[in-house]
C-alpha cells in the first residue's frame, strides 16, 4: 500500500515537469518570441519535448530509488524478503521450538510425577485422606477406602478423626501425637485396630494449592506389646503384693504387743520396717493402678450415663475428707438438664476422684472447691474441678500429664501417676482432660466427656 | 459380753468360734493371732476343701474366707455351704476388687468384704461388727441380708431417715441383685457394683 502512494507521489513532479516543458516549448515556438530562433523547426521542438520527458522520468526514478532504500529500513518486513528481522525471527523460531520441546517435556514430567505421587499414595499401607481447605475429601488412597468401607462410611473420614481435624482447622495447627497411647481404636471385622492419627496442613507455593492430609498410622502391634508389658507388670506386682501384705500384717501384730512387749530397740526396728513396708505397698499399688489403667483404658465398658449422679457421688464421697480441713465442696450447674454421656462409670469415677483429691490436697485451709457441669460444645459435657490453691507452676504445666511426673517441691509420697492415668482414661473415652489458664486465682482442671 | 447373734450355729458357750480359711501361711497365722483371745477360739484351714471338712465336724460362729485360692475358691465354698443350707456368716477377704465375685457373694448372703491391705484391728472390728451388729440402719439391713431376708434389708434402708452415700449404694445394689425383684440383663450391673465397691467394702465403714 505504501509503495503505491510512493509511486503516485513521485509521478506528480514528473507530470509537472512534462507540462511545464511542453508549455515552454509552445511559448518559444510562438512568433515574435525572443527565443523563436532557438527552435526554428518542428523537429527541434519535438526533440526538446522528448528530452524533457526522458529527463523527468530519469529524475523521478532516481528520487524513487533514493527514498525506497531509506524507507525499507524502517518498514515492516515483507514475507520472503531477506532482511535483518527475518534473521531474528528465524533465531526466535528456533528458541521457540526449543521452548516448545521443553514445555512438552515438563508436561510429561508433570504427568509422570503426578503418576508417581499417585502410585506412592496408593502404595502407602496406611490410610491417607487428602482434604481441601474446606475440609471436603479430595482424595483417598485404597487403604483409606477399605477402612472407611469397613466402618460403613465409604470415602468419609471417621467421625472421631473428623473432630480432631475440625479442631486443627480451627486452631490452624497440626496434630502429630507421638505416644501410641493417643491412638484411636476402631472395630474392624470384630478386631480392635489402633490408629495413631497424623493430621497436617500442606501448601504448594507453585499452584497456590493448600489443604489438609490425614494419615492414620496403625499402632496395633505397638499397643499389643505395650499391653503385654503392662500385663507382665500387673502379674509381677500381684506376686509382690501378696507376700508384702503378709509381712505387713506380721509387723503390725508385733507392734500391737498384745502378748509380750518389745524392747525399745526392737520397737524402733519393727516400726521402721513397718514404715518401709507401707512405702513399698504404696509403690506397688501405684504400679498396679497404672497397669490396670493401661490395660483397662483399652477395654472400656462404655454405657450411657448421667454426669449429674457422678458429681453427686463424688461430692458425698469426699465430703468428710474436705470437711476435715474446713474445705467446702460446692456443686454448680447440676440442674439435671444436661444430656447423658457415653462413659465407663468405673473409670470415670477414678478420674473424678483423682481430680477432686488433688484439689483437696492443694486447697488452702477453709478453701472452696467447685464441681461445675457445663456444655462447652455440641458433643461434650464438661466437668470442671476448681480450687483456690496456689495452682500449677508454669514450668510444670506442660508436663503434669506425664507418667511419674511430680511438680518440684511436692511434699507428698505419691508417685505422680494420677493425672497420667486420668489422661489415659480420658483418651480412651475419646474425651479430653486439661488445665485451664489461671483466672482470678482459681485453678481449673476439666474433663470433657462425649455425649451419648 | 452379751450374745446378740440370733441364728448362731455355735453352741451356747460364751466363747465364739472363728474359722480362718487362708492359703497364705503368714496371713493365716496373723489372722488367728489377731483374733485369739480368752473369748475367741480360732481354727484355721489352708484351703476351701479343708474348710468344708472341718465344717462337717465343728460348729463355727463366723468364717473369714479368702476369695482367691487355688482349687476351690471362696465363692465355691460359699455356694457349697448354701446348698447344704448352712447360713454361717462369712467375711470375704479379697486382695483386689472383683466385682463379679462380690455380686455373686451378695446374692448368697455375704455382705462383709475385707479388702487388702488390712490391719489386725480391722480384722477384729469386722468380726465384732458381724457377730454384734450395731443398731445403725445399715448394720441392721446387712444383718437381714446375712440371715437371707433381702426384702427386710431393702425396707430398712429405704426407710432410712438420713441416708449417707454408703446407705444409698447398698440400697441401690441390693435392689439390683437378681432375686430381689430385678430381672433382665445384668451385664451393666457388674459395672455399677464395680464402681461402688469401695463403698461396699467393710474397710470403707466409719470407725465406730
Amino acid at each position: 500500500m505504501l509503495r503505491l502512494w510512493l509511486i503516485c507521489g513521485l509521478m506528480m513532479p514528473v507530470l509537472l515537469l512534462w507540462t511545464m516543458g511542453a508549455a515552454a516549448i509552445l511559448v518559444m515556438r510562438d512568433s515574435g518570441s525572443r527565443f523563436e530562433h532557438l527552435l526554428k523547426s518542428d523537429s527541434q521542438a519535438i526533440l526538446a519535448m522528448i528530452g524533457l520527458i526522458l529527463l523527468g522520468t530519469a529524475s523521478s526514478i532516481l528520487v524513487y530509488l533514493f527514498f525506497a532504500r531509506h524507507l525499507s529500513a524502517a518498514q515492516p518486513p515483507l514475507p520472503g524478503e531477506e532482511n535483518e528481522f527475518v534473521g531474528n525471527a528465524a533465531a526466535n523460531d528456533e528458541k521457540g521450538s526449543e521452548v516448545a520441546t521443553q514445555h512438552d517435556q515438563s508436561a510429561q514430567n508433570l504427568v509422570r510425577s503426578n503418576h508417581v505421587n499417585r502410585a506412592i499414595l496408593e502404595a502407602v499401607p496406611s490410610p491417607v485422606f487428602v482434604l481441601g481447605e474446606d475440609g471436603g475429601v479430595i482424595q483417598v488412597n485404597p487403604a483409606a477406602e477399605s477402612l472407611s468401607e469397613n466402618l460403613g462410611i465409604a470415602g468419609q473420614l471417621p467421625l472421631k478423626i473428623q473432630r480432631l481435624l475440625d479442631e486443627c482447622r480451627k486452631d490452624q495447627s497440626n496434630y502429630l501425637p507421638q505416644d501410641p497411647r493417643d491412638a484411636m481404636v476402631f472395630r474392624i471385622n470384630d478386631e480392635e485396630v489402633f490408629f495413631l492419627p497424623r493430621i497436617f496442613h500442606f501448601e504448594s507455593k507453585v499452584d497456590l494449592l493448600s489443604g489438609w492430609a490425614v494419615l492414620l498410622h496403625n499402632v496395633s502391634r505397638i499397643r499389643w506389646l505395650d499391653d503385654m508389658k503392662t500385663n507382665h507388670i500387673a502379674t509381677v506386682s500381684h506376686e509382690i503384693k501378696t507376700p508384702l501384705t503378709c509381712i505387713r500384717m506380721a509387723l503390725l501384730l508385733l507392734l500391737e504387743e498384745r502378748t509380750s512387749t518389745l524392747d525399745p530397740i526392737q520397737r524402733t526396728l519393727v516400726t521402721s520396717a513397718s514404715g518401709d513396708c507401707e512405702r513399698l505397698l504404696t509403690t506397688v499399688n501405684s504400679v498396679l493402678a497404672l497397669s490396670i489403667a493401661e490395660s483397662g483404658a483399652t477395654h472400656l465398658n462404655r454405657v450411657p450415663m448421667s454426669l449429674h449422679s457422678s458429681v453427686e457421688g463424688i461430692g458425698s464421697q469426699f465430703e468428710s475428707t474436705a470437711a476435715k480441713r474446713g474445705i467446702e465442696l460446692r456443686i454448680e450447674g447440676n440442674d439435671g438438664s444436661l444430656p447423658k454421656v457415653l462413659a465407663d462409670p468405673v473409670r470415670l469415677a477414678e478420674v473424678l476422684g483423682n481430680l477432686v483429691s488433688n484439689a483437696i490436697n492443694h486447697s488452702p485451709q477453709d478453701g472452696k472447691i467447685i464441681l461445675r457441669l457445663s456444655k462447652p460444645d455440641g458433643v461434650h459435657i464438661r466437668l470442671s474441678v476448681v480450687d483456690q490453691g496456689a495452682g500449677v507452676p508454669e514450668l510444670s504445666q506442660p508436663r503434669i500429664f506425664e507418667r511419674f511426673y511430680r511438680a518440684p517441691g511436692q511434699k507428698t509420697q505419691r508417685l505422680g501417676l494420677g493425672l497420667f492415668i486420668s489422661r489415659d482414661i480420658m483418651t480412651a473415652h475419646e474425651g479430653r482432660i486439661g488445665l485451664l489458664e489461671r483466672n482470678e486465682n482459681l485453678t481449673e482442671f476439666f474433663i470433657d466427656v462425649p455425649i451419648a | 459380753m452379751s450374745r446378740s447373734l440370733e441364728n448362731s450355729n455355735a453352741s451356747d458357750s460364751a466363747v465364739r468360734n472363728v474359722l480362718v480359711v487362708q492359703n497364705e501361711a503368714t496371713l493365716r497365722m496373723g489372722f488367728a493371732y489377731a483374733l485369739s483371745n480368752p473369748t475367741t477360739m480360732v481354727e484355721t484351714a489352708a484351703s476351701g476343701g479343708e474348710a468344708l471338712l472341718m465344717m462337717e465336724v465343728n460348729d463355727y460362729d463366723i468364717m473369714i474366707l479368702e476369695l482367691m485360692m487355688p482349687g476351690m475358691d471362696g465363692i465355691n465354698v460359699i455356694e457349697t455351704l448354701r446348698t447344704m443350707e448352712n447360713r454361717i456368716p462369712v467375711i470375704l477377704y479379697t486382695a483386689s476388687q472383683h466385682p463379679n465375685a462380690s455380686l455373686r457373694a451378695i446374692s448368697l448372703g455375704v455382705v462383709d468384704f475385707l479388702t487388702n491391705p488390712t490391719s489386725p484391728a480391722d480384722v477384729r472390728r469386722v468380726v465384732d461388727y458381724v457377730i454384734y451388729p450395731p443398731p445403725s440402719p445399715l448394720s441392721q439391713a446387712l444383718h437381714a441380708v446375712r440371715t437371707g431376708n433381702m426384702e427386710l434389708a431393702i425396707k430398712i434402708l429405704a426407710n432410712h431417715p438420713s441416708p449417707e452415700l454408703k446407705d444409698r449404694v447398698w440400697l441401690r445394689t441390693l435392689k439390683l441383685i437378681p432375686g430381689a425383684g430385678f430381672k433382665g440383663d445384668t451385664g451393666w450391673l457388674e459395672e455399677v457394683v464395680s464402681s461402688d465397691f469401695p463403698s461396699l467394702a467393710f474397710n470403707a465403714l466409719p470407725i465406730p
